[in-house]
């Protein structure tokens, strides 16, 4: 059984610490918060001042702006966000079907769970097996979390499906899984993304999932529910395999676009190498600390 | 259960060596365990197995595979059942002689039995009738039995008998059979004859060499009694016999004999005893084969004659008792006599089992030559009548049979009402004749006191060679005599008095109690005999023979279509399994 490798947790907190949200205008509309939002507001932080324009509420007139300029002009004020990160991790058999593709899943659980500190996200971490599970207390540190193993036989989409988590509303929801299960996307994503502030998914496979050592007469197991196939495999074989593999990808990017989800694909063993999540970042994610 | 009439089709099913060769060398598949299988799902997979059975396909479909072959294989072996249930009609005929139970465990009967255990008592097609072929051939239970009561029946296959009489058994099962039926017989020498194809003789016999007492008897004189016995060597070389002549009785060894014997020769022995009521028994005491190792010889017993003469002419009476007292046969005696002479008609004396009626000639005729006589009758016969002058009554009316005439006048003749009862009628003038001066006379008067002897109530003699009759004279109301072995009491014989006696088949050896109303008398069987001890042509067949011919296929319908649909049905069913469906999913 692979469990969590303190080596990877601290290099991939280490990371984590270089990185923030770059989330801030998917909580436009919340009232309230410790933090400022990238947009104007309610706040006493002012920001600048504006030309009145039609519709503008005539209580934020600056009289004296007007009697200096002789022009209509309004006060503008910063936002307050209450920023929050639901992170919800498949703990199905197939995360841990080799040791680097466990040890991403750790990694980015790390990256993202001090991207959120750094942001100042409060983090809720879910473990989704044959249910959804919060970690409590919330700031446990990952090593320490109970059943944090990847052991799972369920589906986990239809798990998503049948058993969601109670998420917190107006939150940043971001799924970690290899989305290997044979449950339709567009209903997990609903799920996910139903009064969410952003929704993304981050496909996390390895070496192995992308190209897998079969060649001859094989027998292959499905490591969740055991099904065995007896294959003579082949070039065709092997090609067929990542046409499939990539039609699902592809499949899932379509739903993630229809329901403004947010579709990240990272490769275990890339990450492994520099504990840098490119894919997180190409998609704008998350941001270099400044 | 069908039988198979092509036999040699079964050795297909070493076909099964290569089907298990190809699932031995086969290419075996790799395991791999993948994240999911479901991207290689529309994959070409290999023609075997299902979704269902990963587990258990290569056995089972193994299993299956080769019971479509065995099937076809067994369908090719034409296999055939009987039509409506008609059984075949089997006689068995059993060779019960003694000589079956050499060799202990691989004794022919032994042998003989698992034979018939594994091979046709393991078959309900068969209706069996027994037939034991021993002294006299005998039916065992009823005819048609079914193989399990047979197999029960089989216990009354002793193997006891002195001899088998096969052929008189084969004859009597093959009046019992129908014209298809089959004659089995079990025995342990080869046929050298001919036979009908119905008749399938197996032999489960072995050569074995064998000492053994091939002659036995005693007879006795005034003071000693001699006993002989003969010891032959069935064997090929020369061997020592160890034996022991032993006074039973008495319990003393009268003689050890340790005498070498040439290879099939045989080596006879005279002891003299003067002990007449002992037993004598002479045992071998080197052989194996037991059966023939030993003899009992009973002593003789009879006591003399009591001979009753009254006659008035002095002479004649002189004569008489001179012929009878020269014989050691009789003694003179008026209380009981069993053989009463005269000369008066009319004049009987009951306990006389014997009467001599003397008639003098009223009308004398003399006669010389041109006699007649019964050369099959005890008392005329090896006597020459043709030295004498014979005077005799030309008016003596024949009485009973005549057993010696002079023309039509009868000389000599006897009047049998009963065994208890006969009259001997003299025709005899003896002042004129010459008879009683020759040398015949105290003959012709030895015969008549043997005679009457053998018709003195008990057996007619004590020791008895196997498969002999044993003649017992009845006591006077005797209906019914029984025998009993000794050793084994619950084996009795009955047998009706018929005409004064009862007769007895001495079939199985050992010493037997004959029961008559409140007598009991001791009689000795030994086996003696040279066919059933000389085992050197004692032997098996190379091949049995198949005992369904075929005229007996005739019961049989073939049912090789029964086969061939199971092995299309398991066909179908292998088909199935082997079929593969896809399930769907997502992308």
């Amino acid at each position: 059984m692979i469990t969590v490798d303190n080596n990877i947790l601290k290099s991939a907190e280490l990371s984590g610490q270089r990185f923030f949200f770059n989330l801030s205008s998917r909580f436009s509309g919340t009232q309230g918060g410790g933090k400022f939002g990238s947009k104007t507001g309610q706040s006493l932080e002012f920001i600048e001042h504006r030309e009145y324009q039609p519709g503008d509420d005539i209580r934020h007139v600056d009289w004296s702006a007007v009697a200096r300029s002789d022009k209509l002009a309004i006060k503008l004020f910063r936002e307050e966000i209450t920023p929050h990160l639901d992170l919800l991790l498949d703990l199905s058999k197939s995360m841990a079907i080799n040791k680097e593709k466990f040890d991403a899943v750790t990694a980015l659980t790390a990256i993202l769970s001090k991207v959120a500190y750094n942001s100042g996200y409060t983090f809720y971490s879910w473990l989704i097996k044959d249910m959804c599970r919060k970690v409590e207390p919330t700031n446990l540190p990952i090593n320490k979390w109970k059943d944090f193993v990847a052991n799972s036989n369920n589906n986990t989409g239809k798990t998503l499906c049948e058993f969601p988590p109670k998420l917190k509303t107006g939150a940043v929801r971001i799924l970690i899984s290899d989305l290997f299960w044979n449950q339709e996307p567009l209903g997990v994503l609903r799920r996910l993304s139903d009064g969410a502030a952003a929704v993304v998914i981050i496909q996390l496979v390895s070496k192995q999932d992308l190209n897998p050592e079969v060649y001859g007469n094989m027998r292959i197991i499905d490591s969740e529910t055991g099904e065995a196939l007896e294959l003579i495999c082949d070039e065709s074989v092997l090609s067929e395999y990542k046409t499939n593999l990539n039609s699902h990808r592809q499949y899932w990017k379509e739903c993630c676009t229809k329901s403004g989800a947010v579709f990240c694909f990272v490769e275990a063993e890339n990450l492994l190498k520099d504990f840098v999540p490119d894919e997180l970042i190409k998609n704008e994610i998350l941001v270099l600390g400044y | 259960m069908p039988i198979f009439t092509n036999t040699a089709a079964l050795w297909g099913t070493l076909i099964f060596l290569g089907l298990f060769a190809i699932y031995i060398y086969r290419r075996r598949s790799r395991k791999i365990v993948v994240s999911s299988i479901m991207f290689f799902a529309k994959s070409k997979s290999t023609a075997e197995g299902g979704q269902k059975l990963y587990k258990l396909q290569t056995p089972l479909i193994f299993f299956i595979e080769f019971l479509i072959f065995i099937f076809f294989i067994l369908a090719l072996a034409n296999p055939m059942a009987l039509h409506k249930g008609n059984l075949i009609p089997l006689t068995i005929v059993l060779d019960d002689s003694l000589s079956m139970t050499a060799g202990d465990n691989f004794s022919a009967r032994n042998l003989g039995l698992d034979y018939l255990k594994n091979n046709i008592f393991n078959k309900s097609y068969y209706r069996i009738t027994l037939v034991v072929a021993g002294v006299r051939p005998k039916l065992i239970g009823r005819r048609d039995l079914t193989v399990n009561e047979a197999e029960m029946l089989l216990r009354n296959w002793t193997c006891e008998s002195a001899s088998s009489n096969i052929m008189a058994a084969v004859s009597q099962g093959i009046e019992m059979v129908s014209d298809d039926g089959l004659i089995m017989v079990i025995t342990d020498h080869l046929n050298e004859k001919s036979i009908s194809e119905n008749i399938k003789w197996i032999s489960f016999g072995k050569a074995r060499d064998n000492i053994s007492i091939t002659a036995a008897n005693r007879s006795a004189n005034d003071r000693t009694d001699r006993c002989f016995f003969e010891i032959t060597n069935f064997s090929s070389k020369a061997k020592v016999v160890n034996a022991e002549i032993v006074d039973i009785t008495k319990g003393n060894i009268l003689e050890k004999i340790n005498d070498k014997i040439d290879a099939k020769a045989s080596r006879r022995f005279v002891i003299k005893t003067k002990e007449q009521s002992d037993t004598i028994k002479v045992s071998i005491k080197n052989d194996e084969i037991s059966y023939d190792n030993e003899v009992v010889l009973l002593p003789i017993k009879y006591n003399k004659l009591k001979v009753d003469i009254d006659v008035s002419d002095k002479d004649l009476y002189n004569a008489i008792k001179k012929a009878i007292l020269s014989s050691d046969l009789a003694i003179l005696s008026q209380d009981s006599p069993q053989l009463f002479i005269t000369d008066k008609k009319n004049t009987f004396v009951e306990s006389a089992t014997t009467q001599l009626v003397i008639t003098n000639a009223t009308q004398s005729l003399v006669i010389a030559k041109h006699f007649a006589s019964d050369k099959e009758h005890f008392l005329t016969s090896d006597l020459p009548f043709d030295n004498a002058i014979w005077v005799a009554d030309s008016n003596f009316k024949q009485i009973g049979k005549s057993i010696l005439m002079a023309g039509k006048l009868p000389l000599i003749c006897i009047d049998e009402e009963s065994s208890y009862k006969n009259t001997i009628y003299l025709n005899y003038s003896f002042n004129f004749s010459t008879f009683h001066q020759s040398n015949f006379w105290p003959v012709f008067f030895y015969n008549v006191q043997d005679w009457t002897l053998k018709h003195l109530s008990g057996p007619t003699e004590f020791n008895y060679r196997s498969g002999s009759q044993i003649e017992v004279i009845a006591e006077k109301n005797s209906y019914n005599l029984e025998m009993i072995k000794q050793s084994k009491k619950s084996e009795k014989k009955d047998s009706y008095v018929n005409n004064g006696k009862a007769v007895f088949v001495a079939g199985i050896p050992g010493l037997y109690e004959i029961k008559d109303g409140e007598k009991t008398y001791l009689v000795s069987v030994n086996l003696c005999s040279y066919e059933e001890s000389d085992l050197t042509e004692a032997r098996s067949n190379e091949v049995i023979p198949e005992i369904i011919t075929d005229n007996s296929m005739s019961h049989f319908d073939s049912v090789k279509w029964w086969f061939i649909m199971i092995a299309f049905v398991l066909l179908a069913l292998h088909q199935w399994m082997i079929y593969r469906r896809r399930s769907g999913y997502a992308f």
